[in-house]
């Protein structure tokens, strides 16, 4: 007879899924052309050099194949997409000055509330602008900068021309390249020396307009024994036609700094989120990833770090959740690049109603990282047998004074777990409620309270009969 | 898809993706470069000593389109080298209910009035057989040799079978092989293989346990000393229920030696019940060395359970320290280890010489270093 199995909801996406009018101040034609490039430049008014960087960004993306790895792409036509669509209204450092609709939507993700609660700064992007930017006065005086990247071409051009792309160059691949032609708002961040943000500042991405790409550039720059944590979130109602986010993050984290990047990702199941992040970690320097994955069609999204100085850290966590009609390829790179670095990867993975998650990962140790550690530690979750876990980790060591230690688990809950915890007095149902809870524990407990408490309600557990 | 360019005047190189799934390809872990040669060279020199009740048969209809066995990729390149050279398959039929005690031995060994072999070899266990095969290369460093490999093996229902494979060829010899196994229900394969000797091993295994409750064991050695390149693929398919696969892989690299290794359990659906481990120990003794480690879990079933560990490092200080304050040199601290790493592998071959064989490479391929 068929074992009756544990069931594990959808992710509930009715509060993400409410759609605006598709109102606009301007929008560019769908697909990628050379006018297209330069009328997205001309409307924001930017300097020659950033023009000429997007047009040699179009140029390599016209000679760079698509990879020949991951997902297939081939639901994405270019030529469908509009790269640019300009909300109706600029960017306000007031909520209240902000168009109602657009309040109204961020208000439902809890943006506001989150920015009076806990945090030290809000950026909101509605489709290709940052609609709203603020942050507490006191770090403004301590010389912290988070603004749009629009507005930090015009006020910060000498350092956002020093880093711009610079982490991940237009001929990286494709999509970097795409990002590089057609980028589009994002935030510019700057902590200086000995600078501690003892809040986070939390960047919200929300594409509204059917059909559209969002393409936002996020460059964090934290000074020499300075600290952040920096939380992204992003989301989008369900069209029937396929959406693109090519967005791109670098992070410079300087001798003795901490960074932490947390991301809450929730597209909806039309969005191919095919976003880049890269960090370059100086000595001593601490980069944290905190990754959730659990919207979108596909997903190809792998956090890099490069550890340069003596004594750099990585260290990644992340999970995915894939359920029908999504293939989620996610994972981490790092390049451990001097030496006594050191770097963990914590990543975890649910397939279920044939979902699809991939973990993909690489740890190179370069010949000069003498004395550096690697622990990698990767747990896919098998819901039912119709879904796929696939685990492709790779290990490039090039010298001996190293220690790397690698483990990966794939498979379902565990009976003989289920029996241990009955026979401590829980009942079948409890047992499985919190070893399925359990799973994801690690990587909530990282996340900030209000984050953990929502991935915790987007997983929803319906518990039947036995597990497996 | 095969990108052919000629490397020497009688030797032609290849590449061949036999990753089951690609990744970034900046990592260059995605191919193999293989080497094919002139058909006119293409000598068979292989020695097969078999007991009275076990027949060798040339090319048997029924096994000629068996190239599911082995990685098809790699293989395609190979086959036209077989049907160029004219070379036919062998087979080793272990008749039903086999219970022989005398081992099943397979030697290459080249000589100088050699250049180049080509085997194409089936060993066919039959129903609830026992054996155990020997199969063993061997070169002289007079000369540089050929060796070009492919082994299938189809274990019919309730079948068991040993296989030890060695190769200690000269460093002048090239050596490539492909094998391919399928178990049917309750089959028991045990594979000890040392690919220790060549220039450079370039090996792909690909064990489909097919029956249910068929098992797969697998021990892999390698040693990389001087400049030597080792290119392993391997793949477990588990596709029948209740089936149990197991990889264990002990590496030693010296000098400025390079590997890859490229292992991948894979699920296939349907395999309910099924348990999949690999594990891989890499002791690296030269800070030169170049280890890379792919190591694939595929799964499209959600009962099964699918484990990989891998641990890389140099010597533990530690141990090494212990071991000189008890009298030892560092060289004869650094070669215990060594040994070590492969002692529990060696202890499972009955076969002295085999195992002397392999200390004796390893204790050349340490003193090289020194």
């Amino acid at each position: 007879m068929e074992k009756e199995k544990t069931r594990l909801e959808d992710v509930s996406r009715a509060l993400y899924d409410i759609k605006n009018p598709d109102v606009f101040q301007f929008k560019t034609a769908s697909g990628l052309t050379e006018d297209i490039v330069r009328e997205i430049s001309s409307q924001k008014n930017e300097p020659d050099w950033m023009l000429a960087h997007r047009l040699k960004s179009l140029e390599n993306y016209h000679k760079i194949k698509m990879p020949v790895w991951g997902p297939s792409l081939e639901e994405l036509n270019m030529d469908d997409i509009v790269t640019y669509v300009r909300p109706k209204t600029d960017l306000k450092n007031d909520w209240k000055d902000v168009p109602e609709d657009i309040k109204n939507t961020f208000e439902r993700l809890g943006i506001q509330k989150a920015e009076q609660e806990s945090l030290a700064g809000v950026g909101a992007q509605y489709d290709s602008e940052v609609v709203y930017h603020n942050m507490r006065e006191d770090l403004l005086k301590q010389g912290v900068v988070y603004t749009d990247m629009e507005n930090a071409v015009q006020e910060y051009e000498h350092i956002v021309k020093e880093h711009f792309m610079k982490l991940v160059p237009p001929s990286d691949h494709k999509f970097a390249a795409l990002h590089g032609a057609v980028w589009s708002g994002g935030s510019f961040v700057y902590v200086p020396e000995g600078v501690h943000v003892d809040f986070p500042l939390q960047s919200y991405f929300r594409l509204n307009a059917p059909g559209a790409g969002q393409f936002e550039h996020t460059l964090i720059i934290v000074e020499k024994n300075a600290s952040l944590h920096f939380i992204e979130g992003c989301s989008a109602p369900k069209y029937n036609q396929i959406n693109l986010h090519a967005g791109c993050v670098e992070l410079f984290v300087r001798e003795n700094a901490k960074l932490r990047y947390s991301t809450i990702e929730n597209w909806s199941k039309n969005m191919m989120n095919l976003n880049t992040k890269r960090a370059l970690v100086d000595k001593n320097g601490t980069i944290e990833w905190i990754s959730g994955t659990f919207g979108s069609h596909i997903t190809m999204l792998y956090p890099s770090s490069i550890l340069r100085g003596e004594g750099a850290k990585s260290e990644f966590t992340g999970i995915t959740f894939a359920s029908k009609g999504q293939h989620l390829d996610t994972g981490t790179k790092v390049v451990h690049a001097a030496k006594n670095t050191s770097s963990t990867i914590h990543s975890k993975s649910i397939s279920k109603d044939g979902g699809k998650s991939v973990y993909r990962s690489s740890v190179v140790m370069n010949e000069n990282a003498t004395g550096s550690k690697s622990s990698v530690i990767c747990e896919s979750l098998m819901m039912d047998a119709i879904s796929r876990a696939d685990t492709i980790p790779v290990m490039d060591i090039r010298n001996d004074e190293i220690d790397i230690g690698h483990e990966a688990k794939i498979g379902r809950i565990s009976d003989d777990a289920i029996f241990y915890l009955m026979s401590r007095g829980l009942t079948e149902q409890e047992a499985k409620a919190m070893i399925v809870r359990g799973f994801v524990e690690p990587i909530a407990k990282e996340l900030p309270l209000e984050y953990a408490v929502e991935m915790n309600q987007l997983i929803t557990l319906e518990l039947e009969g036995t597990i497996g | 898809m095969i990108d052919k360019n000629t490397q020497q005047n009688t030797q032609v190189s290849s590449k061949v993706t036999t990753i089951p799934v690609r990744t970034w390809s900046w990592l260059h872990v995605n191919d193999t470069t293989i080497t094919t040669i002139e058909e006119k060279e293409v000598q068979e020199i292989l020695q097969i000593q078999v007991p009275q009740e076990i027949e060798i048969v040339h090319s048997i209809q029924e096994y000629q389109n068996l190239e599911i066995l082995c990685d098809k990729k790699a293989e395609d390149a190979y086959l036209e080298q077989f049907q160029k050279s004219g070379v036919t398959e062998r087979t080793i039929k272990i008749p039903k209910d086999y219970r022989g005690e005398e081992a099943i031995r397979i030697t290459t060994d080249f000589k100088q009035h050699h250049s180049a072999s080509i085997e194409d070899l089936v060993i066919m266990a039959g129903k609830h057989s026992d054996s155990t095969v020997y199969l063993e290369g061997y070169s002289d460093d007079s000369k540089e040799y050929y060796h070009l490999g492919r082994i299938r093996v189809i274990l019919e229902e309730g079948a068991s079978l040993k296989l030890v494979k060695a190769q200690f060829y000269s460093d002048k010899t090239s050596h490539q092989e492909v094998f391919g196994a399928l178990l049917k229900e309750n089959a028991t394969l045990h594979l000890i293989d040392a690919p220790l000797g060549s220039k450079g091993s370039v090996q792909n295994w690909n064990i489909i346990m097919e029956g249910r409750e068929s098992e797969a064991s697998v021990d892999l050695l390698y040693i990389g000393d001087q400049e030597k390149q080792l290119d392993f693929t391997s793949r477990l398919e588990f596709r029948g229920e209740k089936t149990n696969g197991e990889l264990r892989i002990k590496g030693i690299l010296l000098g400025k030696s390079r590997k890859i290794l490229r292992d991948t359990l894979d699920f296939i659906s349907g395999a309910r019940g099924s348990v999949g481990r690999e594990v891989e120990d890499v002791l690296m003794l030269s800070g030169k060395v170049r280890n890379l480690s792919v190591p694939l879990l595929l799964c499209g079933e959600d009962d099964v359970v699918g484990e990989h560990a891998a641990t890389s490092g140099k010597s533990d200080e530690k141990v090494l320290f212990y071991l000189m304050s008890r009298g030892l040199t560092e060289e004869e601290a650094k070669l215990l280890l060594a040994e070590s790493k492969f002692a529990a592998v060696l202890d499972q071959l009955e076969d002295g010489n085999i195992k002397e064989q392999i200390l004796h490479y390893l204790q050349k391929a340490m003193k090289k270093e020194d």
